[in-house]
């Protein structure tokens, strides 16, 4: 499923496309079953603050951003500008997680009516920055790195960074799973985690 | 300017397909020939990475139905397990609050995340109070957020603090595998000693007083969702029991006798012996109809649920011999005890039986220990009292 939506951002009026696979859905479906659909709305709040984070830091940088795709491992921003700067890049990647932040900020000064927003925004804003290649925490210690040492420094460190954390987060999902003796909405965050291990150790041995 | 026929037309565009087909045919064999895997197929190997995937999905499909086909009965232990597995959810609204509370400061908040995301079913005993407040006395103001989903006015009913955030959203499974089938025992009492599977996994297991397929037990004991919590497999549930309803609200219902079911009589029967509480605790559930939000009707709870805190010991109610001691997948662990007059009682969910079948036992002796073993989410006695195949209302014969 794909629609075209124009967004009227700086520098002006320009296309998006925006793609949601049957996984995706499968999975919010899925998770909407087991969880209800307010924790589900209270998710997708959250994400949508973030992905706005990303979304008007990148535009505020001269980025276009012209696709949007809703995946079974989340949502993907891709923009057609390559002129990104390191420090641009690392601005648009951080924004995401800073935007769920200052919501919990904000909800937190606003006298904390709801704490399970409050709460659902830090845990999206914490689970970003695990620092994971296909996460915000990932990407952004790649840039970090990229800025300081160079791209073939940060590829190698990232690579192993990226292992042992999604291993980990791999091994706490599923840890999870196993002592709420179900909570099977978790398993595809666990699939995907095992599969991005073992991708960067293929490239890591290759 | 020419004009042309229309037959001179069609004459060229055949002439251009054809030449074009031509054209494509030789480019292909050439291709062949030179083996340029691009110029005969035309991409780049993408089509190639969806054939893979589709055959991985059709390979996963024909496993899955051919272990479903095959396996049979060795399958119903396994599916159990998983139907479990699938109804057992972490609290995400709980946890997210703790999350949210902590955040704000609340450092014991950093207590409930851990224990909200590994051990929702031991959340604190607050609600065993059946009030609506929060500890200090405010209003709760997230229940406002919580009218239920399943279209159950939930104004009348009492929540505790601890269950706002926790209205059965996600409850669609629990209603799909509720059953209502009775496994039959025979006269004597001795029940057959039925699987360990937990509450959420085997709904079928519910055990029954009478021979005659009647499944009050399934009915009764699956703790139908009432009110605003559920009990099946449920994490979800706190340790709340199965009715979070106000006791006061529905234990007055007056009933004429004409909505009953069969083998239920209301009204008071004297006893002529003494007899004593098997446990002083709240109670939590009456005897009676209560309204069951999911499947938006009533369903007949044959006994009292007294909830207290785990391994409370239960007493003997009078006088009597115990006839069956035994564990089933509703009842979890009970005992069942026969007095004098055809009286006989029942006390399920007990987390130990200490009395031994075949033994007299005396008003006030200690059998059992409170627990929240088969379809219970909490801890509670579930206690019926029956004359001969007449299940009475128990509440009569409580006291605090």
């Amino acid at each position: 499923m794909a629609m075209i939506t124009r967004q009227a951002f700086y520098p002006g009026f320009y296309p998006v496309r925006i793609a949601i696979s049957p996984g995706f859905c499968i999975l919010i479906f899925w998770f909407a079953f087991a969880n209800g659909f307010r924790a589900l709305a209270m998710v997708f709040a959250a994400a949508a603050v973030h992905e706005i984070g990303h979304f008007m830091a990148l535009n505020l940088r001269g980025a276009r951003v012209t696709e949007i795709r809703f995946g079974i491992s989340g949502a993907i921003m891709t923009t057609e500008n390559f002129k990104l700067s390191y420090g641009d890049e690392l601005c648009a990647v951080l924004a995401g997680p800073a935007a769920n932040l200052a919501a919990a900020l904000c909800l937190r000064a606003a006298g904390n009516i709801n704490p399970a927003l409050t709460g659902v925004n830090v845990i999206l804003c914490i689970f970003n920055l695990i620092p994971v290649r296909t996460l915000d925490g990932g990407r952004a210690l790649e840039l970090l790195i990229s800025w300081a040492f160079g791209p073939d420094a940060a590829e190698s460190v990232i690579r192993m960074i990226s292992m042992t954390a999604s291993a980990a987060l791999a091994f706490g999902i599923g840890m999870m799973i196993y002592q709420t003796g179900g909570s099977l909405w978790l398993l595809p965050a666990m699939i995907g985690m095992i599969l991005s291990a073992l991708k960067e150790k293929r490239i890591y041995n290759s | 300017m020419r004009v042309r026929t229309a037959a001179e037309a069609i004459a060229r565009q055949e002439r251009k397909k054809r030449l074009a087909k031509e054209r494509e045919r030789l480019r292909k064999r050439n291709a062949r020939k030179y083996g340029i895997y691009q110029e005969i197929y035309g991409d780049d190997g993408g089509d190639y990475r969806q054939l893979f995937r589709f055959v991985v999905c059709a390979a996963a499909f024909v496993i899955l139905v051919g272990a479903k086909l095959f396996s049979g009965d060795h399958a119903a232990p396994l599916r159990a397990k998983l139907s479990e597995a699938m109804g057992r959810n972490m609290d995400v609204q709980e946890v997210f609050s703790a999350v949210g509370e902590r955040f704000a400061g609340d450092s014991d908040a950093a207590e409930r995340i851990y224990q909200a995301v590994f051990h929702p079913e031991e959340m604190p005993d607050e609600i065993f109070d059946g009030t609506a407040e929060n500890a200090d006395g405010s209003e709760d103001s997230r229940e406002f957020l919580n009218i239920s989903d399943s279209g159950m006015d939930i104004a009348d009913a009492v929540i505790p603090h601890q269950w706002t955030g926790r209205l059965r959203d996600g409850m669609a499974l629990e209603t799909l595998r509720e059953s209502g089938a009775g496994v039959e025992i025979p006269a004597t009492g001795v029940v057959p000693e039925a699987s360990e599977a937990k509450a959420g996994g085997g709904q079928n297991g519910g055990t029954d007083f009478n021979q005659n397929g009647d499944t009050p037990e399934s009915n009764g004991n699956q703790g139908g969702a009432a009110a605003a919590t559920d009990t099946e497999g449920g994490n979800q549930g706190g340790a709340a029991d199965e009715n979070s309803e106000n006791p006061d609200d529905n234990g007055m219902m007056i009933y004429t006798g004409e909505n009953l079911p069969e083998r239920v009589m209301m009204e008071q029967v004297i006893l002529n012996w003494d007899y004593i509480s098997p446990v002083s605790g709240v109670l939590t559930s009456p005897f009676g109809y209560r309204y069951h939000p999911m499947e938006g009707g009533q369903r007949f709870h044959y006994g009292v649920d007294l909830a207290a805190d785990e391994g409370t010991d239960i007493v003997c109610f009078a006088d009597g011999n115990v006839t069956a001691v035994g564990e089933s997948v509703s009842y979890g662990r009970y005992c069942i005890i026969a007095h004098d007059g055809g009286f006989v009682t029942l006390y399920a969910h007990c987390a130990r039986v200490t009395a031994l079948a075949g033994h007299d036992v005396s008003r006030g002796e200690k059998i059992a220990e409170v627990g929240a073993t088969g379809a219970a989410t909490g801890p509670h006695l579930h206690f019926e009292l029956r004359r001969d195949d007449v299940w009475l209302n128990p509440v009569y014969y409580l006291s605090g």
